[in-house]
């Protein structure tokens, strides 16, 4: 019975609505609630205390064509009148609130879109489309306009999650960690996929910008692809890149995001399965995805592996 | 199987590992690997910096340290923040 309640949820939810959840998983749900407190499957703990909810998988943003979130009122952020920024279990002040704010501006101006969402010749976009003209093989991914931005609430809940994660950085600073406030996929066919990634960084180079950080998950048995940090150094800003072999890339956003997720769960059932998955790649992440991480050094130099 | 756990300095932009934005922790036991991270009150909360920073997705650089670097950490962080706060 605990089997298949987490294969079910092993499948990624396309919204948060409980109208939405299918009838036999309320039948579970209702099953579960029978099982000996403590059980890995029961919702109660050994001492009788209700566990926490499952994780919300929308908390995580890895927008997708398809997945723009559609939630109800009592699920969406909210704006208190003292500038305090409040949504799920995350909070704002009114002065890191404000910080998120003015990150957001940042991306949103060097993202190229004016206030009516038109481009011009400035901005990240329209680089992007230039470069991608200019292809040989590959090409950005769907809906990239769509997705360049983070979405504003989405933005503020990742600062909120740094602040709590380096509490001794100030929200302004801790902005500058959040480098998929604009971010960008190229794809390409299998066959194209090193010729494309070396054009497009060869490109980007030439444009002025700056390689910051790469990993390499090509050799990922579930997805395969490269991310890539690029600074630009008209803004200072640093960009999200990730390339992708086409039928790859929405694949790679959800099992990243279902592996946090099952890492972060309450269920000491999902957590196994996600030691599972990560023990069974751990050969190849040690061989070749942690040996593929390239960062800056404090000296500026690239340090690769 | 008795419980492991591993320690994770997380160095942000400009932070060195003498002088790390945060601590993360993953915490290996019977029911399954667990991720943390200190929180400013000094307790251990969930988080996925440790699985983010795996995928390429952190924001940050995260440096595996002994549990006594840890700990030393730990005592840093708490004269610093009792300080600020």
């Amino acid at each position: 019975m605990a089997h298949d309640r987490t294969a079910d949820q092993e499948q990624p939810r396309e919204t948060d609505r409980p109208q939405e959840v299918p009838p036999q998983q309320d039948d579970l749900d209702a099953r579960l609630e029978h099982l000996p407190a403590g059980h890995p499957s029961s919702p109660y703990r050994d001492d009788g205390s209700r566990r926490p909810s499952p994780p919300d998988l929308a908390e995580h943003d890895f927008s997708l064509p398809g997945d723009a979130p559609d939630l109800p009122p009592t699920d969406r952020a909210r704006t208190a009148p003292d500038g305090s920024w409040h949504w799920k279990a995350h909070d704002l002040s009114p002065a890191q609130s404000r910080a998120g704010d003015q990150g957001l501006a940042r991306c949103h101006e060097r993202e190229g879109r004016d206030a009516e969402g038109n481009y011009g010749e400035h901005g990240l976009t329209p680089a992007m489309r230039h470069i991608e003209a200019q292809l040989e093989h590959g090409h950005l991914a769907p809906n990239t306009e769509q997705f360049a931005l983070k979405e504003p609430d989405r933005y503020k809940e990742k600062l909120a999650k740094l602040i709590a994660r380096f509490p001794g950085e100030s929200p302004e600073d801790l902005t500058r960690l959040i480098h998929d406030g604009v971010r960008y996929t190229f794809v390409s066919t299998t066959e194209a996929y090193l010729s494309n990634l070396g054009d497009v960084s060869r490109r980007l180079q030439e444009g002025g910008f700056e390689l910051m950080a790469r990993i390499n998950n090509w050799g990922e048995e579930e997805y395969k692809g490269m991310n890539m940090r690029w600074r630009d150094s008209d803004s200072d800003l640093i960009s999200r890149f990730k390339f992708t072999p086409t039928r790859a890339w929405a694949p790679k956003s959800r099992h990243t995001k279902r592996m946090r997720e099952l890492m972060t769960s309450e269920h000491p059932s999902r957590r196994l399965r996600a030691c599972e998955r990560i023990r069974s790649t751990s050969a190849h992440r040690s061989q070749s995805h942690m040996a593929g991480r390239t960062f800056l050094n404090t000296a500026g130099k690239i340090n690769d592996g | 199987m008795g419980d492991a756990v591993k320690y994770y300095a997380i160095i942000g932009s400009g932070r060195t590992l003498q002088n790390p934005s945060g601590l993360a922790r993953r915490v290996a036991s019977d029911d399954g690997q667990i991720d943390e991270a200190l929180r400013r009150d000094l307790t251990w909360q969930r988080d996925s910096a440790i699985i983010e920073w795996e995928y390429g997705d952190a924001g940050a650089d995260l440096v595996e340290i002994s549990e006594a670097d840890a700990t030393e950490l730990i005592e840093r962080f708490r004269e610093k923040w009792s300080r600020e706060d």
